[in-house]
């Protein structure tokens, strides 16, 4: 019985191991490639000679301005939304169909938001190739999956609370700004996390949107196009006429990227951690 | 006497399901009158119609009305906010927010935009019976309290913004027999201020606090009058069978 239980524990352990494994290859291998440029000076200078040389630091400070960007564009949306599902939609046909489409958009290839972002933000708005057009399709990417976390956050505390404030004749969006919401904060804030460790990594909405293959300076204005971190390593690693010499170079801009993305991740989790238990 | 809450031939449906069926009853102002029956008769559904918290539960169904003060709270421009705030309600299970226990007071306090905060908490808490014990913690988390002592804080909260009606439900359910005893006292206290509603599941409870009593079976009142005359010379078979413990 003992035997056969442990048989079982190591089975399903097996697939966890391999996942480990897995991730622990990756990071070393990074280290061990990239380690040679990385420095303190990699970080924080511009690239030089073709980039052949120097830092990534305009490639860093564009993934950071576009992921808060598109940040400041999805929150609010995505937080009144999730609260709309959560404490206002009826159950009817038009809030079933909304929640299809979310789900829907939520599924879709983001290569698909990235083309949609070049007809509709570059060309019919005219926003031009930027920052802007850019942070918008991200923040239309991030939208659904915000909206899911919002709702999940909100429902995640107990209703017993709502009832108690809506019984004391407390009107009903002071109720869910004042109880509801403090309390979901936690699991909102670590929803948001997880979107950030998503969008830093993503490649195919911003590549028709504004992202540049190499820039001399870096600029704030968000009609400016920029550099950014999953698109630098693409180019670095296929793109580029030396492509041996920048190896390590993009070695060291995916291990920056994986400590982001990482980074993000772990947060969210520690968030994920600080949730009550009520009960 | 005057009659503080009458309910006029009204009926509830969740769904499909008639849960309370053409109930007429009358509460008189500044007594307490309890509510019993047995379990899934309806009593929770009851209280709930007096503050219109049933609104909450999707595919809710009413006819009928339901008077307090003469004004019937169903009627289409009744103001929810004022209603609420008129008639305060305490949970089956002690629900405080989590929050300090000074903010769980003052929380309903200012939404109300009542003036003199603070000495307000404090006499709430002490018309509860709960100052003492928490006077030197006011700031700590509500949840740390024992579920006696959260119960307490409920009936502060509830007390703090003024009602005139209390709604309590089934309120000793989760408590020992000390605490209990506690918020029997209390009761007794406060209905010279209020009148109180109150759901129990015990009958010696009934007994003890009730001055009125009514006794639902299946979303039907059975019967209802004077606590004494209920539990001496019951009128109804059903109600006769529940004193004597049949229903479990
Ligand atoms: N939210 C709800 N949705 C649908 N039906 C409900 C809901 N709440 C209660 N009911 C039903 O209404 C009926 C009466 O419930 P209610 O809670 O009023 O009973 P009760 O007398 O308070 O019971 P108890 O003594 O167990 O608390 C039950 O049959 C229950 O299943
Ligand atoms: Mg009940």
């Amino acid at each position: 019985m003992k035997l056969k239980s442990s048989f079982y524990f190591y089975l399903s352990a097996i697939p966890l191991f391999i996942f480990l494994f897995t991730i622990i290859f990756i990071t070393f291998y990074l280290i061990i490639n990239g380690y040679p440029v990385l420095s303190f000076r990699f970080l924080f200078s511009n690239p030089e000679e073709q980039m052949t040389k120097g830092g990534i630091f305009p490639v860093i400070f564009g993934s950071f301005y576009l992921t808060i960007l598109a940040f400041i564009f999805s929150i609010i949306p995505s937080i009144l939304s999730g609260i709309y599902f959560a404490y206002y939609a009826k159950n009817n046909i038009l809030t079933f169909i909304l929640r299809t489409l979310i789900k829907t958009l939520s599924g879709l290839p983001s290569i698909v938001f990235g083309l949609f972002g070049l007809a509709f933000f570059v060309r019919t708005l005219n926003i031009g190739l930027s920052f802007l057009a850019s942070s918008l399709t991200l923040s239309i990417l991030s939208i659904p999956y915000l909206i899911t976390a919002t709702e999940e956050g909100l429902l995640s505390v107990p209703h017993t609370f709502y009832e108690a404030a809506i019984a004391l004749g407390v009107p009903k969006w002071t109720a869910i700004r004042k109880i509801i919401l403090p309390e979901a904060k936690p699991l909102l804030l670590s929803g948001i996390f997880l979107a950030f460790a998503r969008l830093i990594g993503e490649v195919a909405p911003i590549l028709f949107t504004g992202v540049a293959f190499y820039l001399k300076t870096i600029s704030l204005s968000p009609f400016d196009r920029f550099m950014a971190l999953p698109y630098h390593i693409y180019i670095l690693a296929t793109q580029h006429e030396k492509i041996l010499k920048v190896r390590t170079i993009a070695f060291a801009s995916s291990l920056v990227l994986l400590f982001f993305a990482l980074l993000f991740g772990v947060i969210a989790y520690i968030l994920r951690m600080k949730i009550k238990k009520y009960y | 006497m005057k009659i503080k809450i009458k309910f006029e031939n009204f009926s509830l449906w969740f769904g499909n399901n008639q849960i309370l069926k053409n109930i007429n009853l009358e509460i008189p102002e500044k007594n307490v009158t309890a509510i019993m029956g047995p379990s899934g008769c309806g009593k929770t559904t009851l209280l709930r119609a007096i503050n219109r918290m049933n609104d909450l539960i999707p595919d809710t169904k009413v006819c009928g009305k339901v008077f307090i003060d003469n004004e019937n709270i169903y009627d289409a421009n009744v103001n929810l906010l004022t209603l609420r705030k008129k008639v305060g309600m305490v949970f089956q299970k002690p629900n405080p927010f989590p929050k300090s226990i000074y903010e769980n007071i003052a929380f309903g306090l200012k939404v109300h935009k009542f003036k003199n905060i603070k000495e307000r908490v404090t006499k709430a808490l002490i018309d509860a019976n709960l100052y003492d014990e928490v006077k030197d913690n006011l700031y700590r988390s509500a949840l740390n309290l024992s579920g006696g002592q959260q119960q307490r804080l409920c009936i502060a909260r509830a007390i703090a913004i003024e009602p005139e009606i209390i709604l309590l439900d089934e309120p000793a359910s989760a408590l020992d027999p000390i605490a209990t005893a506690k918020l029997e006292e209390l009761i007794h206290k406060l209905k010279k201020e209020y009148t109180i509603v109150i759901v129990t599941h015990n009958m010696q409870q009934a007994a003890r606090v009730s001055d009125y009593c009514a006794f639902m079976y299946l979303g039907e009142l059975v019967e209802f009058g004077k606590t004494e005359d209920i539990f001496v010379r019951p009128k109804d078979k059903r109600t006769e069978d529940f004193l004597l413990g049949k229903y479990g």
